[in-house]
């Protein structure tokens, strides 16, 4: 008869092993659409990093980064291309305007690669919309994060009253689908992308503090911490050495999840009239731009395909690649599959 | 059993006390003039707001101003909604019908369809059918609604023009061709009114709002269908039926199929909040008038009673729907027992 033991289980590791070689990198290696989602979601990445590489700044956001017309933001020596990468003025976050004309016009006509909607340049709002979208996705997912943990950590290893006064208030909020409490909060602080940030704060960090709190109840009781108290480690020691370490596997998988879902219902808002002012870079207004142009031109009713056709493919893309790669982690860390 | 449902039903005042303090509390964050809009009705009485903060006790302490709202909310005055430009109460009556009748058909497309295409992928597990199934999936449950809905209806209407795009039926039948509002299902009382081209219209008006409905809905069922049968059919009492000598379809139909549809039934609570949630985007791009696309509205236009009663409304739906999935998942399942 073997030794019962609850701890958890032990990984045999071999000499020489590193993050690369252990097994969730190696599953995660070999899953193919695991690499698609990781692809698409660099190329996301690089995107939004990039932006005033792929869409140069034109008009007034060349006015505030205090050069003029036609030079380029290209030189990697210069100061003004590190400039227009880390802290572009606000103005380049409206998207350019080619044009004043009521209709879009097609993709490569005035310089325009994915055409205009009502004149403005359908490519530069899509790229700039990239950086909108990783703005939101990073001052959301970073404090709901931390919140989540915090909470949830503090209901599952103290119990008592506080974890029944915090977990009956995550009840309330999961009692309501999250994008009606979303829009409710939303138009109580008034429009706009930062006050639909923080509504989804507000509402993100139930999710992680239950679970977080479902691992750590589950953990707590284990083996390992009691032994961990029987050599004499105080509250905090156990929590963030012994704990939340173990407990972190399915918090990472969500947050990486979020990182799509929180664009998108933001970008959901948006089109409903919640977010933006009208011609700013991000993706839900694109869409409700399209909106206007369902029907095309007389005569070619698909004439203006490329108005809602861009938009959408791109929203497509980055919410697939993420999932992809949000649901191939989840595969990989997860120690019962073999 | 009895005793779990009588206490699941005993818990229900509490968390409508709840949802309803959040709701209320949720209000406080407005200014006493702000909140005195959701009381104005015409334009006179935008002159004397300092009164109807007197009158409606705006400006008292919260516990008073709780006590008032649940008085006015047991008559039913839940304020008047600028957005509908009627009282909350009777707009949700006017609207609702028109969002259940989307949701009805929609769920009667949904279950069927992800159960049948989540038995064809995993029964042919790894298999050419398999794989475009569960890319398909994936990109279904990736699409957010408000893109669903543009393609559809740029693709349908727009390029095609086979399917009308907006709207519960023509605007000009509605005028020439009124039917009796009895149930407000459009498609139910234009049968009772035995007219049968209203019928048809209303019922190519809903074809593209099912479909957006549906999309997300079927992909993500489907895919939790498959992993489910997929578990089932590892299970020894499916390897005994085959070991009996039942034929394949004996076995993966009677036996295993039976069981993996149970969990399905969890998550139609998930269902029913896509599809509410979904309905405020859908109904909005294909300016349908349901519900959804009054709260929708009602947040644009800063109607604070409009939104408040709307979410109060969808808090009750799911709350008592919660209750109904939980307690017809005991009657499904005799392995589940609550004490």
């Amino acid at each position: 008869m073997s030794a019962v033991t609850t701890a958890p289980v032990t990984l045999t590791k071999t000499a020489g092993e590193t993050w690369w070689t252990a097994r969730p990198a190696r599953r995660f290696r070999k899953n193919p659409l695991a690499l698609v989602g990781l692809f698409i979601a660099l190329c996301f990445t690089i995107m939004a990093i990039f932006a005033p590489l792929l869409a140069t700044p034109k008009g007034n956001c060349l006015r505030d980064l205090d050069v003029p017309e036609g030079i380029s933001v290209y030189n990697p020596f210069a100061p003004l291309f590190w400039k227009s990468i880390l802290v572009p003025p606000q103005s380049c976050f409206n998207v350019h305007r080619i044009s004043f004309a009521s209709v879009p016009t097609p993709p490569g006509v005035d310089g325009a690669i994915l055409g205009t909607s009502s004149g403005y340049d359908i490519w530069y709002g899509l790229v700039w919309g990239t950086r909108t979208a990783f703005q939101l996705s990073l001052s959301v997912v970073i404090p709901t994060l931390l919140i989540g943990i915090f909470l949830g950590g503090l209901a599952g290893f103290f119990g008592g009253w506080i974890d029944n006064l915090l977990m009956r208030f995550v009840d309330v909020i999961f009692a309501l689908p999250g994008l009606i409490l979303t829009i409710v909060i939303v138009s109580l602080f008034g429009k706009g992308l930062d006050k639909i940030a923080l509504a989804l704060v507000l509402l993100g960090w139930a999710g992680y503090a239950r679970v977080i709190r479902g691992e750590i109840l589950k953990l707590r009781h284990l083996e390992y911490i009691e032994a961990a108290r029987a050599l004499g480690a105080g509250n905090l020691r156990q929590i963030f050495r012994h704990v939340l370490p173990n407990a972190l596997t399915p918090i990472i998988v969500i947050a990486v999840l979020d990182f799509s879902t929180v664009p998108l219902s933001a970008a959901a808002l948006s089109f409903l009239g919640l977010g933006t002012p009208p011609g700013y870079a991000d993706w839900g207004q694109m869409v409700a731009f399209a909106r206007t142009f369902i029907i095309g031109p007389s005569g070619s009713p698909f004439g203006y395909w490329y108005v809602s056709f861009f938009p959408a493919f791109f929203i497509l893309l980055f919410s697939v690649g993420w999932n992809l790669l949000g649901d191939a982690l989840r595969d990989a860390l997860d120690p019962r599959e073999t | 059993m009895l005793t779990f449902i009588l206490r699941r039903l005993a818990s229900l005042p509490l968390v409508m006390l709840a949802l309803t303090l959040l709701i209320v509390g949720l209000l406080q964050f407005l200014s006493p003039r702000e909140r005195a809009a959701s009381f104005i009705k015409s334009e006179n009485q935008m002159r004397n707001i300092d009164l109807i903060i007197k009158e409606n006790g705006l400006d008292q302490p919260f516990y008073v101003q709780y006590w008032k709202w649940l008085g006015n909310a047991t008559q039913g005055n839940f304020g008047f909604s600028k957005a509908s430009s009627l009282p909350v109460l009777d707009t949700i009556i006017q609207r609702f019908p028109a969002t259940l009748e989307l949701a009805i058909f929609a769920s009667l497309f949904i279950i069927p369809i992800a159960v049948w295409l989540g038995t064809l992928s995993a029964l042919g597990k790894d298999k050419f059918l398999d794989q475009m199934l569960r890319v398909i999936s994936v990109i279904g449950y990736s699409l957010p609604v408000f893109v669903v809905g543009i393609l559809l209806l740029v693709v349908f209407y727009g390029a095609l023009g086979v399917l009308p795009g907006f709207g519960r039926t023509d605007t000009v039948l509605a005028i020439t061709d009124p039917v009796p509002v009895v149930t407000g299902m459009i498609t139910i009382d234009s049968i009772l009114a035995g007219k049968w081209n209203v019928l048809i219209n209303a019922l190519q008006h809903m074809i593209l709002p099912v479909m957006t409905l549906s999309i997300i809905q079927v992909a993500s069922t489907l895919k939790v269908m498959r992993n489910q049968l997929l578990d089932v059919l590892k299970a020894d009492y499916v390897r005994t039926a085959r070991a009996k000598g039942l034929s394949d379809n004996m076995v993966n139909i009677k036996h295993a199929r039976r069981n993996a549809i149970l969990p399905i039934v969890t998550l139609a609570g998930f269902t029913i909040q896509g599809l509410l949630s979904g309905a405020v985007i859908t109904e909005t791009i294909f300016s349908y008038p349901g519900i959804g696309s009054w709260g929708a509205t009602a947040a644009v236009q800063l109607d604070y009673a409009g939104v408040m009663g709307f979410a109060l409304f969808i808090g009750v739906i799911v709350v008592i729907s919660n209750l109904v999935i939980d307690i017809l998942y005991s009657f499904f399942d005799p392995r589940v027992r609550f004490d």
